[in-house]
């Protein structure tokens, strides 16, 4: 099927399918949810709801929903079948939490500039370690998960 | 549980990896396959059938 969405989608039919279920979902609860809101502003008088609210949730709505339904549908690691494999993956998810960490930091003191005083360090270095233990987390999580589907699939 | 591809497969000597490489897919998604936790579409049935050397009929058709 021709699309614009087929450079983001994988090769493989079944992860194509989900993720755009996992899409299709996001779309339909966030039209609901903002529909709701608007209703309810309206009937409860809250003033009109502030655009900027309205596109930030739409724009982190749909890509939050779908990462997350994808981490948990444990189809990341499609190839993950052994101890080995695990403790080599995850020990990988490390390595690559650190590097996707080193570049948050660059990131953060290109925007931030170099900090001068004790606290603007802290300003940069805790987002920088909150997020480095959000990625790896996530990751392990959808490893863990993707084991353990691939263990109930697996068989020779 | 499509029974019929795992014993084509297992008779060509192919591993589930093996036969998802050849056929564009991933082992997961030829374990639910094998499973019946998952209807690929024609092409991918066409392809399974081509790479294990058996018709639509001889893997996915079950009889009434």
């Amino acid at each position: 099927m021709r699309s614009f969405l087929n450079f983001l989608l994988p090769e493989d039919e079944y992860k194509r399918n989900r993720i755009v279920y996992f899409i299709a979902e996001a779309a339909v609860i966030q039209s609901v949810v903002l529909f709701s809101l608007l209703l309810l502003s309206s009937w409860f008088d809250w003033g009109t709801l502030e655009g900027y609210s309205f596109v930030l949730f739409s724009t982190f709505f749909i890509l939050i929903y779908t990462f997350t339904r994808y981490m948990l549908s444990g189809m990341e690691h499609v190839n993950v079948v052994t101890k080995e494999q695990l403790s080599k993956k995850q020990k990988g998810i490390v390595k690559q939490g650190l590097g996707v960490g080193f570049f948050f930091l660059v990131f953060m003191l290109i925007f931030e500039g170099m900090p001068n005083s004790l606290s603007g360090a802290i300003d940069i270095i805790l987002p920088t370690i909150f997020f480095v233990l959000i990625y790896i987390t996530f990751d392990t999580i959808s490893l863990k998960r993707s084991y353990k589907k691939n263990i109930e699939l697996l068989d020779e | 549980m499509n029974q019929k591809m795992k014993f084509a497969r297992m008779e060509m000597g192919m591993t589930q990896e093996q036969l998802a490489n050849q056929v564009g897919a991933t082992r997961q998604t030829i374990g639910l396959i094998e499973k019946g936790k998952y209807n690929p579409s024609l092409q991918l049935c066409i392809a399974i059938a081509k790479a294990l050397n058996k018709t639509l009929n001889d893997l996915f058709w079950e009889e009434l």
